[in-house]
C-alpha cells in the first residue's frame, strides 16, 4: 500500500492526506465532546472521559502524520517555508500531548488511598482542578503554535498554483485568531468567535482535499519548477 | 564531523546500533531498575524514605533517562538518511514520531524533580508529613499515565520503521516482522493503561516482551552486521534512476 502512495499521483496523495484530515476530525470533535470543566465532572464521567481522552491522543498522531502529508504537499510551493510550519505544528503536537497528562491527573489524585489518608476531599478535588486548569493552559500554548503553522499554511496555499487561493485565507485569518491564546483570558472571553471560524476553514480545506484533491499538472509543473531552479542552481 | 557526512550506510547503521542499545539499556536502568529499587507501590512514606535514602540512584536515574533522550535525535536523523531510499515519506515520519515522543518524554522528567523537592525541607512548615509524601509519590502515580502518552508516539514510530526494514532488502525481514509485533504491543499497552488502567496491570509484564525482543534484535543487528552495503547501494542506485525520470 505504502509504495502505492509513494507512486501515486499528486492528487491521490492530495486525497490521501484529506482522509488522513477526516480521520483527524472526527477523532479530535469526538474527543473534545467528552472533555469535561471541572475536577467532579471527570470523576463522575470516568469511563468516557477516558475515551475521549483516548480519541484525542489518537488526533494528534493524526495531526503529527498530516504535519508530514502536508509538508510533502507544499514543498514545491516553498521547501523552506514548509519545512518551518512542520516543526512549528510538530512543537504544538509535543506541548499539547504533554499538557494532556494533567487531564487524567484528576483520576490519580481522587483515586488512590495513598492521598485520601492525607489529604481531606476538598483538598484533593482543589489539587485535581488545579491540575486540570494547568494541563488547560498548556493546551491554550500549544494553539499559538498552531496558529503560526495555520498563517504559513495558507500562504502556501495562497502562493500554490494546485489549490484555490480562496482556501488560503480563511485558513491564515483561522491562524490569526489562535494567536489570540498568547492572552488565554481574551480567546476565551471571544472564544466562539476564534473556533467556529478556525473550524469552517480546516473543515473546508479538508473537503477540498478529500473531494477535489489538488490539480495534479499544476502541482507537477511546480515541483518541476522548483528542481530545475535547484538544478540551474 | 567529516568523517560522519562521509560514513558508509554501513558505518551509520553501527553508529545507530549503538545508539539503541544505549537507549535500552539506559531504558531498563530509569525506567526499570530505578523505580523498582524506590518505589514502595501505594505507600508514600515508604517511597519517600527510599528516595532520601537514595536520593543519588534517584538522580542517577534521571540523567540516565535524559540522556537516552538525547540519543533518540540522533538515531532519528540517521534512520532517515538510511530509509529515505526505501520510502521517503515514511522516513520523515520515523523523525516526526520520534521527535514529539522524545520531547513528551523530556517535558514529563520534570515531574520526577518533583520528589526531591519536596522532600527537601521547605515545605514541612505548611504541609503535614503524610501531605507531603502524598505529593511526593504523585509523580509515581503520573509516571505511568506520561509513559502511555510517549509510547502511543513511539508504537507509532514503530510502526513506520517495522514496515521501513522489511521493504529495505538491506536488512532481513523477519526484524521488521518482530518491530510491528513490538509495536503493536505498545500500542495495546498504553490504551489499555490509559482506558483500564486494572486491566494493564494484568498485561505486564508479557505485553514488553515482544517489544524487547523485536528491538532488541534490531539494535543488535545494526550494530554487529550493519546493513548490506551493495543491496543498499543497488537501492539508492534505483532510486535515483525513478527521480530522474520523473524529471
Amino acid at each position: 500500500m505504502m509504495d502505492r502512495i509513494a507512486q501515486a499521483s499528486p492528487r491521490a496523495r492530495a486525497r490521501i492526506t484529506g482522509s488522513v484530515y477526516l480521520l483527524f476530525f472526527l477523532t479530535a470533535v469526538v474527543g473534545a465532546l467528552f472533555t469535561p470543566a471541572t475536577a467532579n465532572d471527570i470523576v463522575a464521567h470516568e469511563a468516557s472521559f477516558r475515551l475521549g481522552f483516548a480519541l484525542s491522543l489518537i488526533s494528534t498522531v493524526c495531526y503529527v502524520a498530516l504535519t508530514a502529508l502536508f509538508y510533502q504537499l507544499f514543498k514545491s510551493v516553498s521547501r523552506t517555508l514548509a519545512l518551518t510550519a512542520a516543526f512549528f505544528s510538530l512543537v504544538g503536537c509535543a506541548i499539547g500531548a504533554f499538557g494532556s497528562l494533567f487531564q487524567l491527573a484528576p483520576f490519580v489524585v481522587t483515586g488512590g488511598s495513598q492521598y485520601s489518608t492525607a489529604f481531606d476531599v476538598k483538598q484533593l478535588q482543589a489539587l485535581a482542578q488545579m491540575l486540570l486548569d494547568l494541563g488547560a493552559q498548556t493546551g491554550d500554548i500549544a494553539l499559538v503554535f498552531f496558529g503560526l503553522f495555520d498563517i504559513l499554511i495558507g500562504y502556501l496555499i495562497w502562493r500554490s498554483t494546485f489549490l484555490p487561493r480562496i482556501l488560503g485565507v480563511p485558513m491564515a485569518i483561522a491562524g490569526l485568531l489562535w494567536l489570540t491564546f498568547l492572552s488565554p483570558p481574551l480567546a476565551n472571553h471571544f472564544l466562539a468567535y476564534i473556533e467556529v471560524p478556525g473550524f469552517l476553514a480546516e473543515l473546508a480545506l479538508m473537503l477540498w482535499l478529500l473531494v477535489k484533491g489538488v490539480n495534479s499538472q499544476r502541482w507537477n509543473e511546480q515541483a518541476g519548477a522548483l528542481s530545475s531552479q535547484v538544478l540551474t542552481r | 564531523m567529516e568523517r560522519i557526512a562521509a560514513a558508509s550506510p554501513r558505518q551509520l547503521a553501527r553508529i545507530a546500533g549503538g545508539l539503541y542499545l544505549i537507549v535500552i539499556l539506559g531504558g531498563f536502568f530509569s525506567i526499570g531498575y530505578v523505580p523498582a529499587t524506590v518505589v514502595v507501590s501505594g505507600d508514600p512514606a515508604a517511597t519517600a524514605h527510599n528516595i532520601q535514602a537514595n536520593e543519588l540512584l534517584y538522580r542517577l536515574g534521571i540523567v540516565v533517562h535524559t540522556i537516552t533522550l538525547c540519543c533518540n535525535v540522533p538515531l532519528a536523523v540517521i534512520f532517515y538518511d538510511l530509509f529515505k531510499l526505501v520510502n521517503r515519506r515514511l522516513a520523515l515520519l520515523v523523525v516526526f514520531f520520534t521527535l514529539v515522543g522524545t520531547a513528551v518524554e523530556g517535558a514529563n522528567l520534570s515531574n520526577q524533580f518533583a520528589p526531591l523537592s519536596l522532600l527537601g525541607g521547605g515545605y514541612s512548615s505548611a504541609l503535614t508529613p503524610g501531605q507531603v509524601q502524598g505529593l511526593a509519590y504523585m509523580p509515581v502515580d503520573l509516571q505511568e499515565v506520561s509513559y502511555s502518552i510517549n509510547t502511543v508516539f513511539f508504537s507509532f514510530y514503530g510502526l513506520a520503521i517495522a514496515y521501513l526494514v522489511y521493504r529495505s532488502t538491506f536488512l532481513p525481514r523477519a526484524i521488521g516482522v518482530l518491530l510491528a509485533i513490538g509495536a503493536l504491543c505498545y500500542l495495546t499497552y498504553s490504551f489499555a493503561t490509559l482506558l483500564a488502567p486494572d486491566f494493564a496491570h494484568h498485561l505486564v509484564p508479557y505485553i514488553q516482551v515482544p517489544s524487547l525482543v523485536g528491538e532488541g534484535s534490531f539494535s543488535l543487528w545494526l550494530l554487529i552486521a550493519g546493513v548490506n552495503a551493495q543491496r543498499w547501494n543497488d537501492q539508492a542506485g534505483a532510486a535515483t534512476t525513478q527521480l530522474e525520470r520523473a524529471r
